[in-house]
């Protein structure tokens, strides 16, 4: 428990720091260096740099085909990088065969031995390394996935989500240095899906064992771990605790992929105080120099949709907003505890906005124009020569 | 081959097994041709043959000529002098099904999981486990014969490296009878650990890898037990022929290693001494009934019964 409030007050601290900085200090859980992997001529990783501390739960994010499996492969050894380094607890173990490293990983597909009861699946890891004693280890194991009835059955008398449960256990008994999961909970359904997200959140936080979380789930990565590396194309594009990348991704893949954004293209114009003045077609937008991540030449002024309030008409835009002036409402959607509204400005496109439906906000018809505007501390400047749908997802926004 | 890819799985354990059955239940009609061929070939002829196994020879008769009677002496009789072929049988069975079984795994691991990506050699290596079979089964056993021949190359280079002492022979040894039932029957232990290892899900074996367990233990552990199956049906499919085989030791063989198929063959076809034939015919069938229900229930895996 002493160990698991000291890892939790650090990583508060590092979530402060507007760029998650490696501490040199002490061994990393895991340490990846200019890791990369070629399939042929095919890069499916490429120079992949990753530092994990001891007790974290880090999620490695992106889409399918990204390289997320083929990462998490090459640190349980069961694919060997064509160049960098893998350590683990400080040790090297680049050519360190997969048997002999102290990692274990809950597969994508479970792979449960079918010839071997639950309980002996369980007891596996522990067989080979002799550890002792080895049905008090099981049972605990079994208990803490609430599967301790259900030791005697075969892999195939069990539902997915039991199979889940005990493909996690066989991987936890062991208490490796650090704990893979790739894509664990993809093949259960909604409902039980966020079941499992918290219970594997309280026994991360029950063991205190270092969990690499591998997903392609934005909101399981978000809801569950500490840190985020968001993975595209075998690279990683930025790694953070989840609200400073919603809030402040650092490129378009991280801003579309993690939640929905509205990107304008402009060019820089000078400087403000603390901002940059960016004009947007014919408007002028201030964006936080910390929040921007170039303050000259062509960028990309974004916004997240809920951050953008539609101003009736006849009220004024008050004071510290970026103001794009009038719009037309083209879309409405009702979705229960909120509104999505698409709402079209002439010379700048179409804007996705989400307001929530309090008692005091009164709903916009289509056809309705409105003023949009947000707050100018909600604004993030990316590099404008990024394609400004890459990460997007078809139909949304 | 459909058949061995049967047996091969009937162990696998798949999920999708259960709900098969539980739907077949109002097609029993579809069972009828079978039922028809098992009983006529098989339930009538052993009925036959446990009746001819009573008869008894009255005095004064003709050689061949036997009255039906309930004479189970003729039991007695044909164990007492027939014990040893009929031990010999067993044993020689059981070694050939060993060795079959020591040489013929690593055939089927070879083409199922190493060729596994390769998949015109994966062919090209089952033609040539099969491509035996393309000549008969005699023809093949004697061209052994002159191969291993007293005046044959092989035998003069065995001696001329001293493997064999100079008045060492290949035929007509137990040795070489053995040889020529592991040969014949090799395929029939090769295709179901075949049919079996090559559905063998390769993340078992990374997450044996995972689990600590180094490529040994992953295969004492996760793939020999996987494959039980195949190796229960590749074990049965050689020794229960090999055990009523005559054909290798009359061959091969000498009057010292007589198999029970041999008697069983001169006492039916030369002496017509129906009885004893029928008598030993039922002996070594009752032997290896009991010999394959304890085999198939001590390696779990019932499914196969
Ligand atoms: N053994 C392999 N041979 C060739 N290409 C591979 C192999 N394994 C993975 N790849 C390719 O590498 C890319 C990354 O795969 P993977 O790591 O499984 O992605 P993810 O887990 O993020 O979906 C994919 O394009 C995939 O086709
Ligand atoms: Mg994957």
């Amino acid at each position: 428990m002493a160990i698991l409030t000291q890892v939790n007050s650090k990583t508060k601290e590092r979530a402060q720091a507007p760029v998650p900085v490696p501490e040199p200090s002490g061994a990393a859980a895991l340490e990846l260096r200019r890791v990369r992997k070629e399939f042929g001529s095919f890069v499916a990783v490429e120079d992949l740099d990753l530092r994990i501390e001891p007790g974290e739960f880090v999620a490695l994010l992106g889409p399918s085909g990204c390289g997320k499996t083929t990462t998490l492969r090459m640190v349980a050894g069961l694919e060997q990088p064509t160049s960098g380094t893998v350590a683990i607890g400080g040790q090297d173990v680049t050519h360190v065969r997969a048997y002999r490293r102290p990692v274990n990983t809950v597969f994508q597909s479970y792979a449960l031995f079918p010839h071997l009861t639950v309980a002996e699946n369980v007891a596996f890891g522990l067989r080979r390394r002799r550890v002792k004693p080895l049905a008090a280890k099981v049972a605990e194991a079994l208990e803490l996935v609430e599967m301790e009835h259900l030791g005697s059955r075969k892999p195939t008398q069990l539902s997915g989500g039991q199979a889940q449960r005990v493909a996690l256990a066989r991987a936890l008994v062991n208490h490796p240095q650090v704990l893979l999961l790739d894509e664990p909970l993809g093949a259960l359904d909604m409902k039980l899906r966020k079941q499992m997200q918290l219970e594997l959140k309280r026994i991360q936080t029950e063991v205190g064992l270092t969990f690499v979380h591998v997903t392609h789930d934005q909101e399981e990565a978000m809801t569950m771990a500490d840190w985020v590396a968001v993975m595209n194309k075998g690279r990683i594009e930025q790694i953070g605790a989840p609200e400073e990348l919603y809030s402040r991704p650092h490129t378009v893949f991280v801003a579309n992929f993690l939640g929905q954004s509205n990107l304008l293209p402009g060019t820089v114009t000078g400087t403000d105080g603390d901002r940059i003045v960016v004009q947007a077609d014919n408007v002028s937008l201030a964006v936080p120099i910390d929040r921007a991540v170039r303050t000259s030449g062509s960028v990309l002024v974004g916004v997240r949709p809920e951050k953008i309030h539609l101003v009736p008409v006849d009220q004024g835009v008050p004071a510290g907003h970026n103001h794009v002036g009038l719009g037309t409402v083209t879309d409405v959607s009702f979705m229960g505890v909120s509104t999505q509204y698409q709402v079209e400005v002439v010379g700048l496109g179409t804007f996705g906005v989400f307001t929530q439906n309090l008692a005091s906000e009164t709903t916009v018809g289509v056809g309705t124009q409105v003023n949009l505007a947000w707050e100018v501390e909600h604004t993030f400047g990316l590099d404008g020569d990024e394609d400004a749908s890459e990460g997007a997802l078809d139909g949304e926004l | 081959m459909s058949l061995l890819a049967g047996l091969g799985g009937g162990g696998a354990g798949t999920a999708a097994a259960p709900k098969t059955q539980a739907r077949s239940g109002h097609h029993w009609w579809l069972v009828g041709p079978g039922l028809v061929y098992l009983v006529l070939f098989f339930v009538l002829p052993v009925g036959v043959m446990l009746v001819t196994s009573l008869y008894v020879r009255q005095t004064g008769a003709e050689v061949g000529d036997y009255t039906p009677a309930l004479h189970w002496q003729n039991y007695g009789v044909a164990l007492e002098s027939f014990w040893r072929q009929l031990v010999r049988s067993l044993g020689f069975a059981g070694v050939a099904t060993l060795v079959a079984l020591a040489i013929g795994y690593p055939m089927a691991y070879a083409i199922a999981v190493r060729a596994r990506h390769r998949k015109l050699l994966q062919g090209l290596l089952l033609v040539l486990v099969i491509a035996p079979f393309f000549t008969s089964f005699i023809l093949r056993t004697i061209a052994w014969k002159q191969i291993l021949a007293d005046d044959a190359p092989v035998v003069h280079l065995l001696k001329a490296v001293h493997v064999l002492p100079p008045d060492g022979r290949l035929t007509a040894t137990s040795f070489v009878v053995v040889c020529g039932l592991v040969y014949n029957f090799l395929p029939f232990m090769v295709l179901p650990i075949y049919a079996n290892l090559e559905r063998l899900d390769p993340r078992m074996l990374e997450a044996g890898a995972d689990l600590y367990a180094s490529p040994f233990t992953t295969f004492r552990k996760v793939t020999f037990p996987l494959s039980m199956p195949g190796v229960v049906s590749g074990t049965l499919l050689v020794f229960i022929p090999a055990s009523g085989d005559y054909v290798n030791s009359s061959l091969l063989g000498n009057p010292d290693t007589v198999m029970i198929g041999q008697v069983v063959d001169q006492r039916f076809t030369k002496l017509l001494d129906y009885p004893t034939a029928a008598s030993l015919s039922a002996i070594l069938m009752v032997i290896i009934l009991a010999l394959v229900i304890t085999y198939v229930r001590r390696s779990g895996t019932e499914e196969l019964l």
